[in-house]
């Protein structure tokens, strides 16, 4: 097969036998659930526009196994400018679905793999590096769609793993067997999970020896018995239900989290990346956080999409040409580009792992990534502030159908003479969305906690930032000599 | 013969116009003067790369062997359909 298009991506979710449940009860349908479906037609996007001629520069990569033509999101970066064509795939997407597509993790779940199995090899003499590839091989052939699993319920903070009163507060190794092993714990805020035809597990810390069962990394199908999904809320998710156009804000595209559950679920040998080799677990979190941390150039998209919204509702209020509102859009750029800023470089300061895999600079990654935790509430703040009071006091579409209530709402909400009352209500509704609806789960709040909260990223840049050199450089322009 | 022409167009990151109206109008201002290769299979004598900025970042390395006749911005159409005009 190699590339799927959005049609069979579709059907080929509709063959999975998934557990999900939703609002305390079992969802039969998943890909037809109006809640969800959303969340699938922006993941069809990614496999829509790999076969799209004005998009497959991005969206398409050749296989280093297989010299064969393949969708991106299963591509292991050959070169730097692999790593600037996730980057510019990440604004791209973001534009075009207003939200998170989903499946970059998986992406870079296979690329921190690819690094990490191959160091385990090199150390232990393991074979886990030509079982990743096999494995990849599989996941390239079939253009699976995979959800990198890494954030574990965590239980009590201050506790390590082993420490836990619940030991399932970490996902864990319960049972080793000639054929395989036995896990138990869960994933929390799995982004796409029941989207996903294949699940990649991967420890969520640095582990100590004392943590060897914690140590833990391998692949599922997604509908593995054992596996359970437990879809997460989103703020005015429900409107999803309501059968109108207009108050979703975003009438096509969304996003989902979910818990995973694993309980008791066997893994056989030939889909197990990391056991108990807990000196490398700290590797494979770093070396995914930094690939994730760079992902989001999505959010320039969703910016893009925003200031587009920003500016079409200066002009629907009759307030584009104010000075004051021009500034603000020019701010608005500002911050977007300067995210943009951030992705190009880690990914052009990229650099060649010993599997031959690329790297994005680990530093700029995080530096990056800070960035995301902060702009996008600004750049929402301006659009708000743009858009005016309306935009949270706005009757529904209900009533602007009613024949009661219609003819009000057409004669009062029109504010430029040449744009329907319509029109300004969906593009408040848009901001809304981005802003403080279902939209605002992928742009505001996973922004600050999705791959590592900011303190992480924090963590990270004291490590890796050169201050030594720093304070050569000074002491020597003001003839210091240590 | 009319020459054939094949469409290679860059990723589409962030582009500054719309480059698939604007091929459309190419092809409907230059009908009946060149043929249009529609896939990487078919011979072509030329290529037209459509990229959305000055970035102009569309991987090329495939049609090293041929006449490349880029276009970074709307402004390049008219020269553009001058020069296939002449070859046509």
């Amino acid at each position: 097969m190699t590339m799927m298009t959005a049609k069979e991506y579709e059907e080929s979710l509709r063959k999975l036998r998934l557990q999900v449940y939703m609002f305390g009860e079992r969802i039969e349908n998943v890909v037809d659930h109006p809640i969800i479906r959303p969340s699938m037609n922006a993941v069809a996007k990614t496999y829509e526009l790999a076969h799209s001629p004005e998009h497959e520069d991005l969206m398409t990569a050749v296989s280093h196994i297989t010299g064969k033509k393949i969708n991106r999101f299963t591509h292991i970066h050959q070169n730097v400018g692999d790593l600037v064509k996730k980057s510019k795939m990440g604004r791209l997407l973001g534009r075009e679905t207003g939200c998170c597509f989903q499946r970059c993790v998986g992406m870079d779940t296979l690329n921190a793999l690819s690094i990490v199995t191959y160091n385990i090899d090199s150390k232990y003499g393991t074979a886990y590096y030509p079982r990743f590839l096999k494995y990849l091989e599989y996941i390239q052939e079939n253009d699976l769609m995979v959800d990198g699993a890494m954030t574990d319920p965590k239980g009590h903070r201050g506790l390590a793993p082993h420490q836990q009163p619940d030991p399932d507060a970490f996902l864990r190794v319960v049972e080793e067997r000639k054929d395989g092993i036995v896990v138990r714990g869960a994933k929390a805020h799995q982004t796409g999970a029941v989207n996903s035809h294949e699940v990649v597990v991967m420890p969520t810390l640095s582990m100590r020896k004392e943590d060897a069962d914690y140590a833990v990394s391998f692949a599922l199908p997604s509908d593995a018995e054992g596996i359970t999904y437990i879809m997460g809320r989103q703020s005015c998710d429900t409107r999803k239900l309501e059968g109108g156009t207009m108050d979703q804000g975003n009438i096509l595209f969304g996003g989902h989290e979910a818990l995973v559950v694993f309980d008791n679920v066997f893994v056989p040998w030939d889909r197990v990346f990391m056991f108990r080799e807990v000196d490398f677990s700290g590797q494979l979190v770093e070396t995914f956080a930094a690939y994730h941390r760079q992902s989001y150039a999505c959010k320039v998209g969703v910016g893009d999409v925003l200031i587009g919204a920003a500016q079409t509702i200066a002009e629907y209020n009759g307030a584009d040409k104010a000075s004051h509102i021009r500034d603000k859009i020019v701010e608005m750029n500002h911050l977007n580009e300067t995210l943009y800023c951030g992705c190009i470089a880690c990914a052009s300061e990229g650099h060649k792992e010993p599997s031959g895999t690329y790297c994005v600079n680990i530093l700029l990654a995080n530096v990056h990534k800070h960035n995301v935790t902060r702009f996008p509430f600004e750049l929402s703040r301006l659009a708000q502030d743009i858009a005016g009071g309306l935009m949270v006091t706005l009757p529904s579409e209900k009533d602007l159908r009613s024949p009661d209530t219609g003819r009000w709402i057409r004669k009062y909400f029109k504010a430029n003479p040449n744009v329907p009352a319509e029109n300004r209500m969906r593009i408040l509704r848009l901001i809304e969305n981005l802003t403080l609806g279902t939209a605002a789960v992928g742009y505001l709040t996973e922004s600050i906690h999705g791959a590592g909260s900011p303190q992480a990223q924090r963590i990270m840049i004291s490590r890796r930032v050169n201050l030594a050199e720093k304070q050569r450089a000074a002491k020597k322009l003001c003839g210091i000599e240590d | 013969m009319k020459p054939r022409v094949r469409i290679k167009y860059c990723g589409g990151c962030n582009p500054k116009y719309d480059r698939v109206a604007l091929v459309e109008e190419l092809k409907a201002r230059l009908r009946g003067t060149v043929a249009w290769a529609s896939s990487d299979a078919d011979p072509c004598d030329m290529v037209v790369a459509v990229q959305g900025c000055e970035t102009a970042c569309a991987d090329l390395t495939a049609f090293a062997a041929y006449e490349i006749y880029p276009i970074t911005c709307p402004e390049d159409l008219e020269r553009l359909i001058e020069e296939m005009r002449m070859k046509g």
